[in-house]
């Protein structure tokens, strides 16, 4: 009696999804333990002002808050540490950071010797054997020639560059011809190093070797829509547009490799959406046509994440592939006639043959906020490009729309 | 949490949705029970407004006519076993093994009724 009370109550509020987003908080529940060994806190050390080294763990942050500040713990309490309390921090095989090349901030180490090279996100800086310190930036500007404006990379840093290293006879067109990035100034700083008989330890990792893994739930709403037409252009009674509003649930994992980048990442994931496609035709007072087409699928969307601009609310851009499989499907075409207040029924199962497994690129933008470094929320928007051939009819034309926003909760 | 967990899962959530005002029924199955009667079961797909059912049962008839409230030639009126499924013991009009029999459930809520969709069978081909 109480299981019936139950499952009516269930069926009432439609709690289908919620089902399934038990389970799957369930499964991540379960997950858990296991993933907390994937926690940010890595193997890492910190330079003190009195020049004495101590090892700890270090909060990886992939953002560019590891400019201004990092956090640090060497046994269960941990502290945020300033530039002007350290004079250095590193992640093992990741990379250093150093506090001793500008005020206030720390400037990621990418090679030293007697000319050392930094970096602190879009500029570098070189430190010379006495000391000095030359920022490289290159800016975009503006330059009109004979009336027409032209958009130019500025040059300022190949002159610095040159300043720096002209002493090793180096070919002023070699500079010339380079275009700004850590790369090209780090090889110039290697001959430079190299021809005043010392070498140059470099610092960049450019390895997988560090895999750092997120996990969260998510939950959207997805509008779809499906529009039937037909190839031969001969209208059916079936034809139209199906539109449908459901919730989507899911789980997923978010692979970072900082020693490749911290902006870019892989993301698995596994997703529950229940579609209900409902038209109702009326040809008449007395024929009245029902189609209800129902797909539960579970998809599994493989992309690739990239911050696009950060902050403290970084904006990503996502896009890959989802592999959906509708494991549960109906299609069924009511016809009722009526007369009076006498209804008859005719029922077809299978009015539309739905294929089993699809494919489809999507996309997502959004935006993160991270609260204490201990989770994560995500809001994004969701496209998924429509794509032909979700009904197994060769007169029939498909095209499955869909789109919809996300929240994400992720740690 | 396991006992919601195994809960959700195990309530099984068959009933399509539906615009129009009545709700649907269906005829799902027959099965003889001996010579002379049949047992039928049908069910409720649909009942999106949630109209009470004042009354299922089913009907049958003879000959390519699909049974319905005034023609049909035997009828059986049977209480609901759980509100959606239910099931009757309808008495065949003849045993003439040629005979072509039409069987359908209907239901009768206080607005409409609602006849289902008709099962066709001959007593030769029962066994």
């Amino acid at each position: 009696m109480l299981y019936d009370y139950f499952c009516k109550k269930i069926h009432f509020i439609k709690m289908q999804q919620l089902r399934i987003l038990s389970l799957l908080g369930l499964f991540i529940v379960s997950l858990s333990p296991n993933l907390k060994a994937q926690s940010d806190w890595l193997d890492g050390f910190m330079v003190k002002l009195d020049g004495d080294t101590i090892r700890g763990k270090v909060g990886y942050q992939g953002n560019a808050s590891h400019y201004s500040n990092f956090l640090f713990k060497e046994d269960k309490n941990s502290r945020l540490f300033s530039p002007n309390e350290v004079l250095g921090y590193g992640i093992d095989n990741i990379r250093s950071y150093s506090s001793q090349v500008v005020k206030d901030k720390f400037v990621e180490v990418v090679a030293t010797g007697p000319l050392s090279l930094y970096r602190e996100n879009k500029t570098l800086f070189i430190q010379t054997e006495n000391g000095e310190i030359y920022s490289l930036t290159s800016k975009q500007q503006r330059e009109i020639k004979d009336g027409v404006e032209y958009l130019n990379q500025s040059k300022k840093w190949k002159s610095i560059l040159y300043g720096i290293v002209s002493s090793c006879d180096i070919n002023p067109e070699d500079i010339k011809s380079l275009s700004f990035n850590e790369k090209n100034v780090l090889k110039q700083i290697k001959k430079y190093n190299s021809c005043k008989g010392s070498t140059t330890t470099d610092y960049r990792n450019k390895t997988f070797k560090k895999t750092l893994v997120d996990y969260g739930i998510l939950i959207g709403r997805r509008n779809s829509e499906l529009d039937i037409s037909s190839v031969d252009g001969i209208t059916k009674f079936v034809d139209g547009s199906y539109k449908t509003s459901d919730y989507v649930f899911g789980i997923l994992f978010d692979f970072r490799f900082p020693n490749l980048s911290d902006r870019i990442s892989l993301e698995l994931g596994l997703n529950h959406q229940s579609s209900l496609l409902l038209s109702k035709i009326t040809r008449s007072a007395n024929l009245i046509r029902e189609i209800v087409n129902r797909f539960d699928a579970i998809s599994v969307p493989i992309s690739l994440k990239i911050i696009i601009k950060e902050g403290s609310v970084p904006l990503f851009l996502q896009t890959g592939i989802t592999l959906q499989n509708y494991y549960n499907t109906s299609s069924v075409l009511y016809t009722d006639w009526r007369i009076g207040n006498v209804i008859e029924i005719s029922e077809r199962d299978r009015a539309f043959d739905i294929e089993r497994s699809r494919s489809y690129f999507w996309s997502r933008v959004g935006l993160s906020k991270s609260f204490k470094g201990l989770f994560k929320i995500t809001l994004a928007a969701d496209i998924v490009f429509p794509g032909s051939g979700l009904l197994n009819s060769i007169e029939k034309f498909s095209p499955f729309k869909q789109s919809g926003i996300s929240l994400i909760l992720a740690r | 949490m396991l006992f919601i967990a195994i809960l959700l899962v195990s309530c099984e959530d068959n009933v399509q949705p539906s615009e129009v005002d009545w709700p649907r029924v269906k005829t799902t199955s027959f099965t003889p029970v001996n010579n002379t009667s049949i047992r039928v079961e049908g069910t409720i797909t649909q009942n999106s407004k949630g109209s009470q059912i004042l009354e299922y049962g089913f009907l049958i008839g003879v000959g390519g006519l699909r049974p319905n409230l005034n023609n049909n030639q035997g009828i059986v009126i049977v209480e609901s076993q759980n509100g959606k499924d239910f099931s009757g013991q309808l008495e065949l009009p003849n045993t003439n093994p040629f005979s072509v029999f039409n069987v359908r459930a209907y239901i009768v809520t206080a607005e409409y009724t609602v006849l289902g969709n008709s099962i066709t069978f001959k007593i030769s081909n029962l066994d």
